[in-house]
């Protein structure tokens, strides 16, 4: 190398280092300005400003740290809180559970883990399912755990076999990564049936609606005692990881015996996927499930929150799409006995903005039942719901329809999607200083729920 | 069939990606409300489509399962015999290109439809049509203010022997040129609406049911039919905002325009 080349690399190498610093800097101070000023959590803006001024601090920072990737449709938060949890047990992992889950989102958190007092061994993130190419294509991730996929959010994502076809094709441009498949839904093994290294789990399927086109052949997948195939010879592999009894899961190493501290049956599936992911990261699955143990409650998922204007409590639920729905309905079920039951509905930009999926959901289970419908489109809930004959309040404040639940049993579930769920948290949260208003209205609720039957 | 009012569901397994179903659940509940008997009976792919029901109802669905969907019913011939025989029919979307002569699937080829209704569908110029929309339809003589929500990429162009089922107010409907929105044949109402459009539009459920049933005594459950007539007006005014919105942001852009 001559004198100048020397020269030339040598600046480059610092001017990489410069802007990589100058990336995190950047980040680390807007997500401080964010957090004092209280605009928000801060989660995607400092990612997106590092990735403004270094495209590749990626690849940088994941070069030291095991990156597991979660997506699909249903259940990304609370597997990735699992499997978060599971990986801890062996070394520090940085995670954006209940965060931003698009690009900048995944950049911050991954930011937030090279901090130099408390590097981060490994990463559990969970991506939308629609940013995963981008995401994936950036991070090069070790493993990448795929869930399932059904219809949401109609308006934006339209269709889910697109989605498919988007993950496959990412999959065949990442050489070397694991893939985590659920091998229970047909358009999940679509995307990963090409992957050389993939465990398939039985990750469990309640919804088939969206899968019963085949897309290999476009014929009809029919389903059957846990099973299913097409005449085109598309079905479903043979599976490593799968269930054995309530809580015993059958893995390559041996059985395990689940604990967890979460409730529904789709949770028990999800940490079936998160302790497969962690076996790809070296993680053994005698260890991860100590720290999967210790998941209570997901980002106010399954939370449960004491009644600041009575005795009693209001436990949240997430319920986002038909798929969601499904897998809920079985839990409030055997809640429609002890609990008043709130369900929200919004269509903001986040929920997307078309709810006519409630009308795919089997309400009629609810038939002579009664409900609290609020949030932005409660007029369209209340009506799918008397129209199967389930008898509907309309109170559209979200809060105030918590009150007037409460009212009618000490203990209320919520079941509301996204942006309806994260307002109601949000005012449970801070409700000490409403606790007051909330009283007034309990009273003036109880007139209400009375005059209404 | 029985003097039961018989409504059939084609292929929810292919064509009932959003929210369709409701329609028949709609229909049935206004009827039973009513004291009528109704049968719903939803029919997948794999099974014939059974023959001399009162109502059926074709909703919408992604590329590939419509043209599977389209394959299927043109080898049956089965909704051809029920267009004669006059069964009524709604067919949203997915199901108003089907009935069609051609439209175009995800790579852009034309597939054959059923030819029972004179239009054709087409990739449509711009944007995917997404969003409210609200039409004005004559029913029973008087018009209606209807409102759906559309979410399509192609446009429908009608020939000659067909008519639109009603006029855009604020929305795309078949195309942004025509400013109609949907397709009326015998008893058969095709458009862009999804929603449902029955569950949005008590009225347009009731026009149906008394083409079938003829005239019908009122719904006795008057908080039910204030909590459809009310979800119609938000729906309505939820379309009229949006058209505003968007009548200012194309001004502000023909202004922005000018400048340049
Ligand atoms: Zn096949």
């Amino acid at each position: 190398m001559s004198d100048t080349e020397i020269r030339k690399s040598f600046w480059s190498t610092s001017q990489r280092l410069i802007r990589k610093q100058l990336a995190l800097l950047a980040a680390r101070a807007s997500a401080g300005a964010l957090r004092s000023f209280k605009l928000g959590q801060g989660q995607s803006l400092p990612g997106k400003i590092a990735l403004k001024i270094d495209p590749e601090i990626l690849s940088e920072l994941v070069r030291t740290i095991d990156v597991v990737l979660v997506s699909g449709t249903n259940g990304k938060t609370t597997t990735t809180a699992l499997l978060a949890s599971g990986l801890e047990r062996s070394g520090h992992t940085v995670t954006n559970v209940g965060g931003s889950n698009m690009t900048g989102g995944v950049v911050s958190a991954l930011i937030d883990g090279s901090g130099t007092h408390s590097m981060a061994r490994f990463a559990a993130l969970e991506v939308d399912e629609i940013y995963l190419t981008p995401v994936a294509r950036a991070i090069k991730p070790k493993a990448i755990i795929l869930l399932n996929l059904s219809r949401d959010q109609l308006d934006r994502t339209q269709e889910v076999r697109k989605i498919a076809a988007r993950w496959k094709s990412l999959l065949s441009e990442l050489p070397g990564v694991k893939v985590v498949a659920n091998a229970d839904d047909p358009l999940v093994v679509f995307a990963a049936s090409e992957v050389p290294d993939v465990t398939w789990v039985a990750g469990g399927i309640s919804w088939t609606e969206d899968s019963s086109g085949c897309p290999v052949c476009t014929g009809r997948i029919t389903f059957s005692g846990g099973s299913w195939q097409c005449h085109c010879g598309f079905q479903r592999p043979e599976v490593t990881w799968q269930l054995s009894g309530d809580l015993v899961v059958t893995s390559p190493t041996g059985n395990i015996a689940l604990e967890l501290n979460i409730p529904g049956s789709f949770n028990i599936r999800n940490s079936l996927m998160a302790l497969a992911g962690c076996a790809c990261v070296g993680v053994a699955p005698e260890i991860s499930k100590n720290g999967m143990a210790g998941v209570v409650s997901v980002s106010g998922r399954f939370q449960s929150y004491p009644l600041p204007w009575a005795d009693g409590s209001v436990m949240l639920t997430l319920a986002k799409n038909p798929a969601g729905w499904v897998e809920l309905i079985a839990m409030v079920d055997s809640w429609v006995k002890d609990r008043a039951i709130v369900i929200g509905l919004n269509a903001k930009f986040a929920d997307g903005k078309d709810p006519s999926w409630i009308w795919d959901v089997p309400f009629e289970i609810f038939a002579g039942h009664s409900v609290v419908v609020c949030g932005e489109r409660a007029t369209d809930m209340a009506l799918r719901l008397r129209y199967a004959e389930v008898e509907a309040l309309l109170v559209p404040d979200a809060y105030s329809a918590i009150v007037v639940a409460s009212k009618r049993n000490k203990d209320v579930v919520v079941l509301a999607n996204y942006t309806c769920f994260q307002r109601i948290r949000k005012d449970l949260e801070r409700s000490g200083s409403t606790a007051g208003i909330a009283r007034a209205l309990y009273w003036v609720g109880g007139f209400l729920s009375k005059g209404s039957k | 069939m029985s003097d039961a009012v018989s409504i059939v569901t084609v292929f929810p397994d292919l064509l009932g990606t959003y929210g369709d179903g409701g329609n028949a659940k709609v229909l049935a509940a206004r009827l039973k409300l009513r004291g009528i008997a109704a049968t719903n009976l939803e029919v997948r792919s794999s099974d014939p489509l059974p023959q001399g029901a009162d109502i059926y109802l074709v909703g919408g669905g992604e590329d590939s399962p419509q043209v599977e969907a389209s394959k299927i019913l043109s080898r049956s011939r089965a909704l051809h015999r029920a267009v004669e025989a006059g069964s009524y029919v709604l067919a949203v979307c997915a199901g108003l290109q089907i009935f069609g002569e051609y439209f175009v699937d995800s790579e852009g080829n034309e597939v054959p439809g059923l030819g029972i209704l004179d239009c054709r569908s087409v990739k449509m110029p711009g944007a995917r049509a997404v969003g409210e929309l609200l039409v004005s339809a004559e029913l029973d003589g008087g018009d209606e203010l209807l409102v759906g929500y559309e979410n399509h990429g192609s446009s429908t162009h009608l020939g000659p022997d067909a008519s639109p089922f009603s006029k855009v107010v604020a929305g795309v409907g078949n195309s942004r040129i025509a400013k109609t929105d949907g397709v009326r044949y015998k008893n058969v109402i095709a458009t862009y609406m999804h929603g449902p459009v029955l569950a949005r539009n008590g009225e347009l459920a009731d026009y149906m049911l008394r083409g079938v049933f003829g005239d019908l005594p009122t719904i006795p459950d008057r908080s039910l039919s204030r909590l459809a007539r009310q979800l119609h007006q938000e729906r309505v005014s939820a379309a009229l905002k949006a058209h505003k919105t968007n009548l200012r942001n194309s001004v502000l852009s023909g202004l922005k325009g000018h400048k340049r």
